[in-house]
């Protein structure tokens, strides 16, 4: 919640006074080689000034808060907030510093304007892909207006999610899961009961209240009779990410990662909006899993346990992960893996998957732009690379089919692939 | 009124650029050679300064710095220069304070230590040229001498500025 250990409180010189007070050595230096009066005049408000400002700012400690809240559509990212502080006086000197996450674009220094209370501050940042990052908790310093000194601030502050998911994951809302849980095989589930959409009319019992009394019917029918409601039961779906390194190396694995994690909490939030359980497990060298549950709790806890994942170290083999995700979920429930499918190890979990009885889904982030992006060739080289990468990936998509549907993750803004193919059931099942 | 960035920092600086230039007419360049670097250097910083939000632009202070240090050297030392030297410097200042990318108000805001380092300025001028003795030395010293009052009288009035331990409760800290 706040910012952890107390920051310093002392007086911080930024490099400009140290220009400052260098300039005005000089200066002197000057006077004295020189004999000139004149230059040790200009010297003097130099030297002078760093230690006036000093004398001038808020005394220690001083405490100022930030609410910040990110927002934006699409490739925008505006980041924008208060700096609260007890003394409003002050609110126009301080400063924000933000350590701005590598996968998010823009100026590291934002826009401010007065406020009642303290200070108003926008960041305009860009996202060139889907990204989850994690803002962490900045830290605000008074700052003197000629910006030669500097003292940190105590305060409330807290680190900031920012989420940039495909737009039209919210579509997969409407994906019917079906949920597999307790009959075995596939079984389209549901509920009859209090709620729901209407079903059908039925006996009046003793303890049902009378707003589910059909009292129309009941007039015609000369008898009481209640409405019976039917409620979808929820259905069932494990995300699972793989994070293990593969042969196209740190930089666009962590970039896939990165595309990937978006992926799926925009998949989880819309598979938990429509009251469907959600579990979510990622596989480094070992499985770490959030078991299925519904609701906002849920959401919370695959959003941390998104963030938490990392480029793993050391690949687990393939085997271990679908043994290991039996522990956490029983076979029969429709993973949904998420995989770039690089190397031949990456894509042997489909296989094993399969044979313990998980039906899967494979979204596969597609390299391709990225390694294009990051590796400047060329127009022709750049041609022929692209072809070359075509045919392999599709040879490697190809072998993944034989177990389970790989839908080719190439434009990272959309998820309508996926969203089109998880909207026909019988494409879904696999023999 | 709302003023575009890149226009806010430029009526100080246009008094930054007529205080060097007048510096440059005191001194031993050519005119013409001695007004270009003053109004050169200020029109570059202050557009440097406009352009740029990250470290690129104290480029544009050590383009300023930089001028003031060739110009007062060469300058002649008589009451003029030594007067118009000290004014450059604090409209140095004041340039500093004024600066397009931070919150309106800033030469509002740096008044007192702008009016601090004049004080010295001031007293130092006219303790090397309206006293007898006439010397720029004693000039000088009597106006470090009065800033270290200042700083005495300041440090006095607020301890707490000199404070680094930590609150002994956390009401204290709220401060």
């Amino acid at each position: 919640m706040s910012s952890g250990p107390r920051p310093p409180t002392g007086i911080r010189w930024t490099p400009r006074a140290w220009l400052l007070l260098g300039a005005g050595t000089v200066l002197l230096l000057v006077a004295i080689a020189l004999r000139d009066p004149v230059a040790a005049f200009v010297g003097l408000p130099l030297l002078i000034a760093p230690i006036a400002v000093a004398m001038t700012g808020p005394p220690p400690p001083f405490r100022a808060d930030v609410a910040w809240s990110a927002d934006g559509a699409e490739t925008e990212v505006r980041v924008s907030g208060r700096i609260r502080t007890a003394a409003a006086s002050r609110g126009s000197e301080l400063r924000l510093l933000v350590h701005r996450p590598g996968e998010l674009l823009g100026p590291d220094t934002p826009e401010y304007a007065p406020a009642p209370d303290g200070t108003d501050f926008t960041f305009r940042w860009t996202s060139p892909w889907p990204t989850v990052s994690v803002v962490p908790a900045p830290t605000v310093v008074w700052q003197d207006p000629l910006g030669l000194a500097q003292r940190p601030s105590a305060g409330d502050r807290e680190s900031l999610v920012v989420e940039r998911s495909p737009p039209d994951a919210m579509r997969l809302g409407t994906v019917r899961l079906e949920r597999t849980l307790p009959l075995p095989g596939e079984t389209r589930s549901h509920r009859i009961g209090p709620s729901g959409e209407f079903f059908g009319i039925r006996d009046a019992q003793p303890t049902d209240p009378p707003r589910r009394i059909n009292w129309l019917a009941s007039a015609r029918a000369g008898r009481p009779l209640a409405n019976e409601y039917e409620l979808d039961r929820t259905g069932d779906v494990v995300l699972l990410l793989d994070t293990r390194p593969t042969r196209l190396g740190a930089i666009v694995d962590e970039r896939l990662l990165g595309v990937s994690r978006a992926a799926l909490l925009g998949v989880a939030e819309a598979f938990l909006r429509a009251k469907d359980r959600v579990g979510f497990a990622a596989f480094d060298e070992f499985l770490h899993a959030v078991p299925l549950a519904g609701g906002r709790h849920q959401r919370i806890r695959i959003q941390q346990a998104v963030l938490a994942t990392r480029r793993a170290t050391l690949p687990g083999p393939s085997e271990r992960c679908a043994v290991s995700l039996g522990r956490y979920f029983p076979p029969g429930i429709t993973v949904l893996l998420v995989s770039s499918l690089a190397d031949e190890s990456t894509a042997e979990v489909v296989p094993h998957l399969t044979r313990r009885g998980y039906p899967v889904v494979v979204l596969s982030p597609s390299p391709l732009g990225v390694e294009s992006a990051l590796i400047p060739l060329d127009p022709e080289d750049d041609r022929l690379a692209a072809r070359i990468d075509r045919i392999d990936r599709r040879s490697s998509i190809a072998k993944t089919w034989m177990y389970a549907p790989v839908v080719d993750w190439d434009d990272f803004w959309t998820l309508a692939g996926l969203v089109r193919f998880l909207q026909q059931p019988r494409r879904r099942r696999v023999a | 009124m709302n003023v575009p960035a890149p226009l806010r920092g430029a009526p100080l600086g246009a008094v930054l650029g007529a205080a060097l230039a007048l510096l440059a007419l005191g001194t031993a360049f050519p005119w013409y050679i001695g007004l270009a670097l003053a109004l050169g250097s200020v029109a570059v910083a202050t557009w440097i300064r406009a352009q740029f939000t990250d470290g690129r632009r104290e480029l544009g202070v050590v383009l300023v710095l930089a001028a003031l240090v060739v110009l007062a050297s060469r300058a002649a030392a008589t009451a003029g220069p030594i007067l118009l030297g000290g004014i450059a410097s604090l409209a140095f200042l004041l340039w500093l304070a004024d600066d397009p990318h931070e919150v309106p108000g800033g030469v509002r805001r740096a008044a007192p230590s702008v009016l601090v380092a004049a004080f010295v300025v001031g007293v130092g001028w006219a303790s090397a040229l309206l006293l007898p003795s006439r010397n720029a030395v004693v000039g000088i010293a009597a106006g470090l001498f009065v800033f270290a009052i200042v700083v005495l009288a300041v440090f006095f009035g607020r301890p707490d500025l000199l404070d680094r331990s930590r609150p002994e409760t956390p009401k204290a800290e709220r401060g």
